[in-house]
């Protein structure tokens, strides 16, 4: 066994309050090509920029290096080291040529020259196989294109450990073998590959070894033919139920319904109609970049559907600001807390009555502070939210209790449809189990609730029925009583 | 507790103000003097319309640029109005009233729906309001020799209390109430704070926008028709080198250049000061440029102090902000 | 062809428009075309022109400079004064000693932006106050006339025709150029201004382009200070009020966008001279010269709402085409 390239040693990282690394340890050696799997927010993201040193570790973490235990992980000296990320999101340059976005970070020296960038990068593409035009824009190229872009520039960079994130999830079929030939290539010289993808017929084609994350825990690292498919399933999501089930009774009593009809919008999604029943959670699950909170968003006004027609209790209602949805009833708890939801600055007080400022205003159109600390203080009651007083700024609580202000938020609008987008990440277990019990509650209240989450524990414990949805299409309506975690996986995955 | 703190940053002020006034009390004569009190307070009140306009764009997450400008031209408008044409005073105001309710809505077309950054679109129609104002006075000093123009600056109430001052006061509770208790008010706030969770939570944030680049102007036509009343004239740039003092009063005063944050009352606080300040220092016949200078370091130093101890955490609200523009 | 009508399409148009202007002006003042009147034009505008490539860097790292007016009459004034005090005998030294000054407020304004993340705005704004509260305290207003020796009119002395001030412009143009494109530096503004985070992800240092963008835009205005001294022989200390505008104007006419990391040099030199001619225009047509103002204006706010327009639209399909994980540690 040689001397591994790069190994993790109690790595942990938490963001404010919440820990989204738990002492990983793992380590792999030149040559191999280590699949990095996991559910959404299990980790894997922290971890790459983690060691890319984009981020840095809590205490106690140690990164060795060809053996070298390194103090800082900074992003020059991971570069240095020979480290190369190809991020989900890219990170490439779109103002800049295809050829300076291949060589920007390994320049050497102080004058630019262009045209050799512009032949080296050309070579690095055409050793890839691809023939794009190195003087154009990157802006200018298809997504897919971007994507070889960034593997070119890994290579360029004659890198020794190449990370990528979810490299072929905008990749053709033809492209995909392409990429898959390179990395067999750099696998012959010697270079480490760690290769993060949520397609597991992917991995078994492609990797040598896998490691498993979840919730932040490493679970489990083997060669890969100690894994098969289903294995590797029951890792990623784990065995044991985390979570009391809150199912409905009684569910469709009156008949009415919310309805979505024909709700589409290019490319994020298509077609999709659903009804959820009275008294019933209906659950919307499916891969990141499924469309489900571009759907979720266009229901309730943010963005614009190109067609559909939303039914509330048999009346059609139309939305085009976010204004009239919550006229109409329709609220959305959005799933990105911090810059959709939270007003950070401001006191919990602004943040809970912002969406129905004249529920506590005065005859006078005047907002009445007593009115706005009554209603507050019953939500802090109901909801057992923690925090030093109603005057306290958001941010100053944690992302339980925020979350929970924002859920009061939308109580206080009075809704008759309540849209939850992932209602429980970066949530602690008890404030989750709470928060389920509350949706319950709503929903047997006479409350339409759609619960969209991609946590498969969560969407089985809670909702009714399920709707899984990938690349924008509904795959499957699934009844959650006859479900398993690993057939809705299955079907966000392979479809 | 925040409010708490806010109520002892804003006693904080007053006793700074009090300190000052003190301190200035001993350093020169005339400065107690009932004449110069009145006289300080009379000042206060140009600077004081449009740092409230400037505050409510700033809380609204802007920066109106342009208010000294329009300022100006409203002086040029009721210069020529009244003084050259001779037309009659009330519906001579409320004409030029209402033209200056238009160059709002234009600043507000420009941030709100062509979503130019504010400062950016105010540095622009800053140049643009000035030029009118150029042209309408070609470019010269506009008499107003109408004696019923004086009572706006010139008119002592009782003998003593200048008139302007109670036109001040009634504007300012008025906006103060509008802002920090009308619902339209809140939302100027939470748009402040951050657009895009604002438009999540409900909130018609183009609206929103609009009615505080009208709120602006508004209040640069009460600086203008107060001003060119206590000149007897008006100049198509007469305002516009008001605009930093304006900036620093609300800095000064609690107000967050990144939006979301002060009051009007702490920003009213801040003018008192500023105001105070440059009496002061008139007194002492300290030059005007260094005045200029002092107004800067202020500006800087209590936004840099303000960043240092991480207290409106300025990198969470830019990042927001960032995030908001890309929406 | 087909990819210079791609690339340059604002510049292409700002030819079409310079030449729709520059036959508007001659069919109402014939004299407009004449050699001395374009020439004219051209050393009008020089110093400007000068300043202008520097303000666009600064737009390209996606901050804005107000304070340049009050620089460059600070500039303006030390060099006036170090040429009357030596007799006007050393201009190299001048030049670089108003080089120096500039250098040393744009330093003071990027260090206000990178490290108390005020925004620049804000912060030149406050600059702005300062450097010519200073400046007018020390002199007291007090203009410096009558400078001589060979620092005097250097600026205007004329190789084949063309004032030296105008080859200074073509120069800086040049160097402007190799620096942008052709140093690792300059791609490095360019690379932190398209993308903050990818160039950090790329061990680029954001701050340094800030700072470096913000020293440059202080180079040039020193540069186009000290050849003003030398044109005009007398330096004032209300030099420079309103440029900020002018070259914000001509920086954002020629194509660079606020939302930073695109830049034109060539279209900034456009937008520059398009300005140019218009106000030579109103000269020639003898519009009175208050009208200057409202036309500028104008002219400014369209360039401005254009721009944001072309920044907005442009913002929104880059992220139609690079998905963002819903990692929340990622996505804020």
């Amino acid at each position: 066994m040689s001397t591994p390239l790069l190994e993790l040693k109690n790595i942990s990282k938490s963001y404010s309050s919440v820990r989204v690394l738990n002492n990983i340890n793992f380590s792999v050696v030149p040559g191999e090509v280590r699949a990095l799997v996991g559910e959404n927010g299990a980790g894997k993201s922290t971890t790459v920029k983690i060691i890319a040193g984009v981020e840095q570790p809590d205490s106690g973490g140690e990164i060795y290096y060809n053996g070298e235990l390194i103090h800082k992980m900074t992003v020059k000296h991971s570069l240095e080291l020979g480290v190369s990320v190809i991020y989900q999101d890219l990170s490439l340059f779109p103002n800049l040529s295809v050829a300076e976005n291949i060589v920007k970070g390994s320049e050497k020296k102080f004058f630019v020259g262009l045209n050799t960038y512009k032949k080296q990068a050309s070579a690095v593409l055409e050793s890839l196989g691809v023939d794009i035009d190195t003087s154009l824009l990157l802006s200018e190229l298809s997504i897919g294109k971007q994507q070889l872009v960034a593997i070119a520039r890994a290579m360029y960079s004659e890198a020794k450990l190449i990370i990528m994130d979810e490299p072929t999830s905008t990749l053709s079929s033809t492209e995909v073998e392409l990429l898959f030939d390179v990395i067999a290539r750099l696998k012959e010289s010697g270079v480490c590959i760690i290769y993060i993808s949520h397609k597991l017929d992917e991995i078994f084609t492609v990797a040598d070894s896998i490691t498993v994350l979840r919730d932040g825990e490493h679970i489990e690292t083997g060669a890969i033919d100690t894994f098969d498919q289903e294995k590797l399933i029951k890792l990623m999501v784990g065995r044991e139920l985390r979570f009391v089930p809150f199912h409905g009774t009684d569910i469709g009593g009156s008949g009415t319904t919310f309805s979505v009809n024909n709700f589409t919008l290019e490319p994020y999604f298509r077609n999709i109609s659903f009804d959820v029943r009275e008294r019933e959670v209906f659950g919307i699950t499916g891969l990141v970049g499924a469309g489900r909170s571009e759907l979720a968003q266009s229901i309730f006004g943010i963005r614009k559907a190109s067609s559909g027609e939303i039914f509330l209790g048999g009346e059609k209602i139309s939305i085009s600001h976010t204004n009239d949805a919550i006229q109409a009833g329709v609220c959305y708890l959005p799933e990105d807390r911090r810059t959709q939801g939270l007003l950070m600055g401001q006191t919990v007080t602004r943040n809970t009555t912002s969406a129905n400022l004249r529920g506590v205003s005065n005859k006078a159109s005047l907002i009445s502070g007593q009115k706005e600390k009554k209603v507050v203080e019953e939500y802090i009651e109901r909801l057992a939210i923690k925090l030093p007083s109603i005057e306290s700024h958001i941010e100053r609580l944690s992302g339980g209790n925020q979350q929970k202000v924002l859920i009061s938020r939308w109580l206080n609008a009075g809704p008759r449809v309540l849209i939850v987008d992932e209602p429980t990440t970066g949530v602690d277990v008890g404030t989750k189990q709470e928060i389920h019990r509350l949706l319950r509650e709503l929903a047997n209240n006479g409350v339409f609730i759609v619960l969209i989450s991609s946590d498969l524990l969560e969407v089985l414990a809670v909702s009714d029925r399920v709707l899984v949805m990938r690349n924008g299409n509904a795959a499957d309506l699934v009844e959650t009583k006859s479900a398993s975690q690993e057939s809705i996986m299955e079907k966000s995955l392979l479809g | 507790m925040p409010r708490l703190n806010k109520k002892i940053e804003n006693l904080g002020l007053i006793l700074l103000f009090v300190v000052l006034f003190i301190f200035f009390a001993f350093s020169s004569k005339h400065f107690a003097s009932l004449t110069n009190i009145m006289s300080l307070f009379a000042q206060m009140v140009e600077l004081g319309f449009l740092t409230l306009g400037m505050a409510v764009s700033m809380l609204s997450g802007g920066m109106d640029l342009s208010i000294g400008a329009l300022g100006s031209l409203g002086t040029v408008l009721l210069a020529v109005f009244i003084g050259q044409k001779g037309w009659p005073l009330l519906p001579a105001i409320l004409l030029v009233f209402l033209l200056m309710l238009l160059a709002g809505l234009l600043n507000g077309f420009l941030v709100a729906y062509l979503k130019i950054q504010s400062m950016l679109a105010t540095l622009g129609t800053q140049s643009l309001f000035t030029g009118i104002g150029l042209v309408i006075s070609k470019g010269i000093t506009v008499r107003v020799p109408e004696e019923s123009m004086r009572i706006f600056g010139r008119h002592l109430v009782f003998g003593v209390i200048p008139f302007q001052i109670l036109l001040f006061i009634p504007v300012v509770i008025a906006v103060g109430i509008y802002i920090s208790r009308s619902i339209s008010g809140r939302q100027i706030y939470l748009v402040g704070c951050n657009e895009e969770a604002a438009r999540f939570t409900g909130i018609n944030v183009k609206r929103t926008l609009m009615k505080v680049y009208l709120l602006s102007a508004a209040m640069a036509f009460f600086a203008a028709l107060v001003f060119s009343s206590r000149i007897s004239s008006g100049r198509a740039d007469v305002l516009n080198s008001k605009v930093l003092e304006t900036v620093t009063a609300a800095v000064f005063g609690g107000v967050s250049t990144l939006g979301g944050v002060g009051t009007i009352g702490g920003a009213v606080l801040g003018v008192a000061i500023i105001t105070i300040v440059s009496n002061g220092l008139d007194m002492m016949n300290v030059s005007q440029f260094l005045q200029q200078v002092i107004v800067g370091s202020l500006l800087l130093i209590t936004l840099a102090l303000r960043n240092l101890k991480g207290k409106t955490s300025p990198f969470v609200a830019l990042r927001n902000k960032v995030c908001r523009r890309i929406q | 062809m087909t990819k210079l009508i791609k690339y340059k399409k604002r510049e292409m148009i700002l030819v079409l428009v310079l030449l729709l202007a520059s036959f508007i002006i001659y069919s109402i003042s014939p004299q407009f075309v004449s050699s001395v009147n374009i020439i004219n034009v051209f050393n009008n505008n020089a110093l400007l022109g000068i300043m202008s490539l520097g303000m666009m860097m600064v737009i390209v790292t996606g901050n804005i400079d107000v304070s340049v007016g009050a620089s460059f009459a600070v500039c303006n004034m030390v060099v006036a004064a170090y040429a009357n005090n030596t007799g006007g005998k050393n201009p190299f030294v001048a030049v670089l000693i108003g080089m120096l000054v500039g250098a040393a407020l744009g330093a003071v304004n990027g260090i206000f932006v990178t490290l108390l993340r005020i925004p620049a705005i804000v912060v030149t704004l406050g600059t702005m106050n300062i450097f010519r509260g200073i400046l007018y305290f020390i002199t007291e207003g007090r203009w410096i006339e009558g400078l001589t020796g060979p620092f005097l009119g250097f600026a205007n002395r004329r190789v084949l025709n063309i004032p030296f001030a105008v080859y200074m412009w073509i120069a800086v143009i040049v160097i402007t150029y190799i620096l942008l494109y052709r140093t690792r530096l300059g791609r490095n503004v360019l690379a932190s201004g398209g993308n903050k985070e990818a160039a950090r992800r790329a061990g680029i240092e954001p701050n340094a382009s800030t700072l470096t963008a913000f020293i440059y835009l202080g180079i040039l205005t020193g540069l186009a200070a000290s050849l003003s001294a030398s044109k005009l022989g007398i330096a004032q200390p209300s030099n420079g009020l309103g440029y900020e505008m002018t070259l914000i104007a001509a920086a954002v006419i020629g194509g660079t966008l606020f939302s930073g990391g695109t830049a034109s040099i060539f279209g900034t030199f456009l937008g520059m001279l398009l300005l140019g001619i218009i106000d030579n225009g109103l000269v020639l047509a003898r519009v009175p010269l208050y009208w200057q103002d409202l036309v500028t204006g104008l002219i400014i706010i369209l360039a401005v709402a254009s721009s944001a327009f072309q920044s907005f639209s442009k913002v929104r399909s880059r992220r139609k085409t690079i998905k963002i994980e819903g990692d929340p540690a990622c996505q804020d």
